[in-house]
């Protein structure tokens, strides 16, 4: 017959063993003396334990021990009392509460002012580009070009580069502008207008 | 003053509800002193570190009385206070040294005892408890004391050793068989 290990037996005794191991264990104990003594003899330690356990430390005045526990837990608790109270209308309570609703309410406030910033914003960035509308055209004619701009772009209407005797710039207040240029060699007449509508 | 809202149907009203409260406190550290005393004594192993821990445990309790609606209920919350104070400060310190009564100091030695026979037979089964207690690891020692002592389930013994059920049976099967042939070894 194969015997279950000391350290279960010392288990089963207690009762600490779980159920599906401990019914097995119950039939084998149930049949075999050799077992239920061992079960016997855990049985017997768990009762010795216990009640030498029971008994205050020999040479200890249990009397005076407890006596200046007892007085100690009265002061602890006085002096735990004393602190609450001193910390609680002070340091704790309000400081937490507050310090709760304070950031609740400093959170909202500063969302709004940013809201309200961003929005405006907006709208002051719209109205300026009405106000601004598309940039002017000009036109501007030099001894070597003519060129008409809008701000970002540029139109140039070249003169000829070489063999210019002379030229003739004009700008109008309509919005034109105009540059004749005479070839020395051929005597030819290059005339660039511009015409800004 | 602290408050202790304990439903105790034999308690007397004075009127006085700060002198009801006191009394309610007196009363509980009165009835539970000595079996808290006892657990963390068996488990820490010395009267010095078992006086601390005791008053402790009944500081932490008494602080949170407003969780202590019944008697027995705060009762068994205590000892669970006791037991946890007992091995966090063993965690903590991580030794034992169970301190010989002859080298306890005064005031806690008792200066003379009604009878001296039954002084002398509480001597030996003392000094053989905490010499078959000295055998055990740290963590055997509390395992057998919840366990056997104390009635803890198995399963609460390792909630509170912060350790697996397997592990608590391992320590549980390990202190019985060491005490056991502790006490056989005496015998013989």
């Amino acid at each position: 017959m194969k015997h279950p290990s000391i350290d279960k037996l010392a288990l089963y005794a207690g009762g600490e063993l779980p159920f599906w191991t401990r019914w097995p264990m119950r039939r084998h104990v149930d049949g075999c003396a050799q077992c239920r003594e061992e079960v016997a003899l855990f049985a017997e330690v768990k009762t010795a334990v216990r009640e030498e356990t029971a008994d205050t430390p020999a040479g200890v005045n249990w009397e005076r021990l407890s006596a200046e526990m007892g007085a100690n837990v009265r002061l602890g608790l006085e002096a735990a009392d004393a602190i609450s109270a001193y910390r609680t209308p002070v340091d704790m309570a309000p400081a937490q509460g507050m310090s709760w609703r304070m950031v609740a309410l400093t959170s909202a406030f500063v969302l709004l002012l940013s809201v309200g910033y961003w929005l405006n914003a907006a709208k002051k960035s719209e109205q300026l580009a009405a106000m601004r509308g598309p940039e002017p055209f000009v036109a501007q004619a030099s001894e070597s070009a003519v060129e008409m701009s809008d701000g970002s772009k540029a139109m140039v209407l070249q003169g000829p580069k070489s063999h210019m005797r002379s030229a003739i710039v004009t700008v109008s207040t309509t919005g034109s502008a105009a540059a004749q240029y005479v070839d020395e060699e051929t005597g030819q007449v290059t005339v660039n207008n511009v015409y800004v509508e | 003053m602290l408050t202790v809202h304990m439903s105790d149907p034999a308690r007397q009203t004075t009127g006085n509800p700060g002198q009801e409260a006191a009394e309610l406190q007196n009363r509980f550290i009165q009835e539970h002193m000595r079996r808290v005393f006892l657990i963390i004594y068996r488990i820490v192993g010395n009267v010095a570190d078992a006086q601390d821990l005791t008053q402790e445990a009944f500081i932490k309790v008494l602080q949170r009385s407003e969780q202590l609606k019944d008697p027995e209920k705060a009762a068994h919350w205590l000892s669970r206070i006791a037991s946890n104070t007992a091995i966090d400060f063993l965690r903590r310190h991580g030794r034992v040294n169970f301190t010989e009564i002859d080298s306890i100091v005064d005031p806690l030695i008792a200066e003379h005892e009604k009878n001296p026979e039954q002084t002398l037979l509480r001597r030996e089964r003392n000094e053989r408890l905490e010499d078959g207690l000295r055998h055990l690891t740290e963590k055997e020692r509390t395992a057998l004391i919840l366990r056997d002592v104390e009635d803890v389930p198995a399963e609460e013994v390792a909630r509170q050793m912060g350790c697996s059920m397997a592990t608590v049976r391992s320590h549980i099967a390990n202190a019985r068989i060491k005490f056991r042939r502790y006490l056989e070894r005496r015998k013989a």
